[in-house]
C-alpha cells in the first residue's frame, strides 16, 4: 500500500496508434466562450485533432495519433493556454486477447442398488453404489438415513452405503447434477470491451463454451470452496477445465462457499490465468467478470487496498476495481497495467 | 463505392465473381483477423504441429496485418514446444527481429528461448541502440542463452531492489531466464515470511517463498515439490530447502520448455 492517491483533476482519452480517429466530447464555460477557443496540440507533428475552431459550446471533436506517446490536448485563447484545464492523451497500440468460458456442472450420479424401504439380505449389502465418478455424493443426514452407514471398500476404491442392522435401505442415492447457471459470450464479450477500451485493450471470446460436469464437491456441503486459491475442490476443477492456457478461462461455478460473486488472484499465483464466476450470487456477472479479470491477467489492486484512505466501495466510486453499483471506469494509472 | 477495374465487356460471371473478389479485399480486414482466431482457436491449439507454428510464425511477419494482430501471435509463440520450430519458423523469427519496423518482443524471447546461437549479435544491437520498446526483452533474451555480460546486466538491476519486490515484478522474466543465478535467486526467497496480498479479503494470504517454490519446481528437473494447496505451503517450502541442501551442487535446469 503505498501513501498516495491518485491525482485529481487530470483528464486523459486513450487513443489507438493507427491513425484513425476516435471521439471526444468537450465542453466549453460559460456559454459563448467556446467562439474564443482554438484547440491545439502540443505534439501536432504526430497528433492531429478535428475541428480546431468549436461552433458550440458541447460538442463531438475528433483526435487521431500516429504514434505511441503522450501529449496534451490545450484549448488556447488568444496566445493564452489555460494549463490547468488540459486533457492529456495517451497513444498506444490495441492489444488482442482471446478468453473462454468453462461451466461447471457438479456430477452427481450415486446408484440406488436397493429401492428406498427395501428390505435386504444381510447388514453390509449395499445399497447405494457410487457411480461413474466413484465418488459417493449422497449426504450423510440428507441422502443417507436410519442406521445405514458409509463404508470405504479398498479393493474397489470407492466408498458404498450398506443397509446396516436393522436390514433395511433408508438412504436415497443423491443423483441430481448441481448445473451451474450460464452465461452469455456476447454480453460478456461487450461487457469486457466496453470498460477494457479505455486501456486499449481487446478481448474476444471464444465461441465454444466448454461445460463440464465433474465431481469437486468432495465435502458434499453443495457449494465450490473458494476459501483459498488452492485446495482440493479448485484442483479438481483446474485438473478437469484447464487444457488450454493460450486463453483467459472464465470458470463458471454456482455456489460459492462464501458467498462472493466471483475470485481471482494476481499472476504471479496464477498462470494459468483463471477467473472464477458465481453467476447464481452476482447481480452483474459481467461487470464480475470485467473486476476479476482486472485482479487476475493485469494484477490491479482494490483501491482501498492500493492507497491509504479508501474506504470499501467509497470515495472514487466510478473505480471498476471499487465495490459498489457505479462502477464504470478503469484510471489512467490502471490503463498503465492493462498490456 | 468505386470498383474501377469492373469492365464493362467482361461477362455477368466474370462480373460476379470480381465483385466477390472486390468484396472480399473490403471486408478482408474485418473479417482476416476474425478468421484467423477461429482458425488459430479451433485448430492450431488442437493440433500443435510444425506447420501451424511456421504459419504463425508468417503472420507475425505478415505486414498486412495490423500490429495488433502481429503481437497478439508473436504473443502465442511461446505455448508452442520447440520441437515444433522448424528451421524456415526460425528464420521467420530472425527477420523478424532483423526488422525493426516489425519487431515484436514475443519474437526476441522466443528466439531466446530457443537458443538461436546466429541470433546474438542482432539482440545485442538492438541493447547498444535507443530502441527502447525492445531493448528489456533483448537483454533478457540474451541472458536465457547464457551470455554472462547480460545476465550481470540484470540481476545488477534486481540487485538494486528489495528482493521481494524483484520477484513480484520480474518473476516470469527470473523464470524465462533459466540460469543458476536465476535458481539462486529464488532460493534466496525460500526464508522469506513476506505475506501475499490477496485480492479477496476472505482468502488467507500465502507465503511468497511458496510461489518461489512453485517456480523452482518449472524450472528445476525432477523438483520434489510439485504442487500443493495452500494449506500445506509451510510442507512444500520446508520440502523444498531440504530437497536444496542436498542437490544444490547436482541439480538441473530445464530449458526444453519456455
Amino acid at each position: 500500500m503505498v501513501n498516495a492517491s491518485p491525482k485529481k483533476g487530470i483528464q486523459w482519452k486513450s487513443l489507438r496508434n493507427d491513425g484513425t480517429f476516435d471521439k471526444l466530447k468537450i465542453e466549453i464555460t460559460p456559454n459563448g466562450a467556446e467562439k474564443a477557443v482554438y484547440l491545439t496540440l502540443l505534439d501536432s507533428i504526430n497528433y492531429d485533432v478535428r475541428p480546431k475552431v468549436l461552433s458550440s459550446n458541447a460538442q463531438n471533436i475528433e483526435v487521431k495519433a500516429n504514434q505511441a506517446g503522450e501529449t496534451s490536448l490545450i484549448p488556447k485563447i488568444g496566445y493564452f493556454i489555460n494549463d490547468t484545464i488540459q486533457i492529456k492523451i495517451i497513444s498506444k497500440a490495441l492489444v488482442n486477447n482471446i478468453a473462454r468460458i468453462v461451466i461447471v456442472n457438479e456430477s452427481n450420479d450415486d446408484v440406488q442398488v436397493v429401492p428406498y424401504g427395501n428390505t435386504t439380505r444381510s447388514d453390509t449389502t449395499i445399497v447405494i453404489s457410487s457411480g461413474n465418478n466413484k465418488f459417493l455424493d449422497s449426504r450423510m443426514g440428507i441422502d443417507i438415513g436410519g442406521d445405514d452407514s458409509v463404508i470405504y471398500r479398498t479393493w474397489a476404491k470407492d466408498s458404498v452405503v450398506i443397509a446396516g442392522k436393522n436390514k433395511i435401505c433408508e438412504s436415497h442415492a443423491y443423483q441430481t447434477n448441481i448445473v451451474t447457471t450460464s452465461i452469455s459470450i456476447t454480453q460478456l464479450r461487450n461487457t469486457l470491451n466496453k470498460y477494457y477500451s479505455q486501456g486499449l485493450y481487446h478481448w474476444n471470446i471464444d465461441p465454444i463454451v466448454i461445460t463440464k460436469t465433474i465431481n469437486f464437491d468432495f465435502n458434499r456441503d453443495g457449494m465450490i470452496d473458494v476459501s483459498s486459491w488452492n485446495n482440493p475442490e479448485t484442483k479438481a476443477i483446474y485438473d478437469s477445465c484447464i487444457i488450454d492456457n493460450t486463453k483467459v478461462n472464465f470458470i463458471v461455478v454456482d455456489n460459492p462457499n462464501d458467498g462472493s460473486n466471483g475470485m481471482s488472484v494476481f499472476p504471479i499465483i496464477n498462470p494459468n490465468k483463471i477467473c472464477f464466476l458465481h453467476p447464481n450470487i452476482s447481480p452483474n456477472v459481467y461487470m464480475t467478470a470485467t473486476h476479476e479479470i482486472g485482479h487476475g491477467i493485469f494484477s490491479l489492486k482494490h483501491p482501498f487496498n492500493e492507497f491509504i484512505g479508501f474506504p470499501k466501495g467509497g470515495k472514487d466510486i466510478y473505480n471498476i476495481m471499487n465495490y459498489g453499483n457505479y462502477r464504470n471506469k478503469f484510471r489512467k494509472y490502471q490503463w498503465d497495467n492493462i498490456k | 463505392m468505386k470498383r474501377p477495374f469492373l469492365e464493362k465487356s467482361t461477362t455477368k460471371y466474370q462480373q460476379s465473381c470480381m465483385y466477390k473478389f472486390v468484396y472480399y479485399k473490403e471486408i478482408k480486414s474485418i473479417l482476416l483477423f476474425g478468421l484467423l482466431m477461429f482458425v488459430y482457436s479451433h485448430s492450431f491449439a488442437q493440433t500443435k504441429n510444425e506447420s501451424y507454428v511456421l504459419k504463425l510464425t508468417n503472420f507475425i511477419n505478415d505486414t498486412t496485418l495490423n500490429y495488433t494482430d502481429r503481437n497478439y501471435y508473436s504473443e502465442q509463440l511461446k505455448y508452442y514446444e520447440f520441437k515444433l520450430y522448424s528451421v524456415e519458423s526460425k528464420n521467420n523469427l530472425l527477420n523478424n527481429i532483423k526488422n525493426i519496423q516489425i519487431c515484436q518482443n514475443g519474437c526476441i524471447l522466443e528466439i531466446g528461448a530457443l537458443n538461436i546461437i546466429s541470433s546474438k549479435k542482432i539482440l545485442q544491437a538492438i541493447i547498444d541502440s535507443n530502441l527502447v520498446e525492445y531493448k528489456d526483452a533483448a537483454l533478457i533474451a540474451l541472458s536465457r542463452m547464457g551470455e554472462k555480460k547480460a545476465i550481470n546486466m540484470f540481476f545488477s538491476k534486481l540487485n538494486k531492489m528489495h528482493p521481494e519486490a524483484a520477484f513480484r515484478q520480474y518473476y516470469k522474466e527470473i523464470e524465462y531466464i533459466k540460469q543458476p543465478e536465476c535458481i539462486n535467486f529464488f532460493v534466496k526467497l525460500l526464508d522469506s515470511n513476506a505475506l501475499n496480498e490477496m485480492p479477496k479479503e476472505t482468502m488467507k494470504p500465502t507465503k511468497l517463498a511458496a510461489d518461489a517454490v512453485r517456480c523452482l519446481s518449472r524450472v528445476i528437473f525432477n523438483f520434489p515439490v510439485k504442487y500443493f494447496y495452500d494449506n500445506d505451503e509451510d510442507y512444500a517450502i520446508k520440502q523444498a530447502k531440504k530437497w536444496w541442501i542436498k542437490n544444490k551442487n547436482t541439480y538441473k535446469i530445464n530449458r526444453n520448455v519456455y
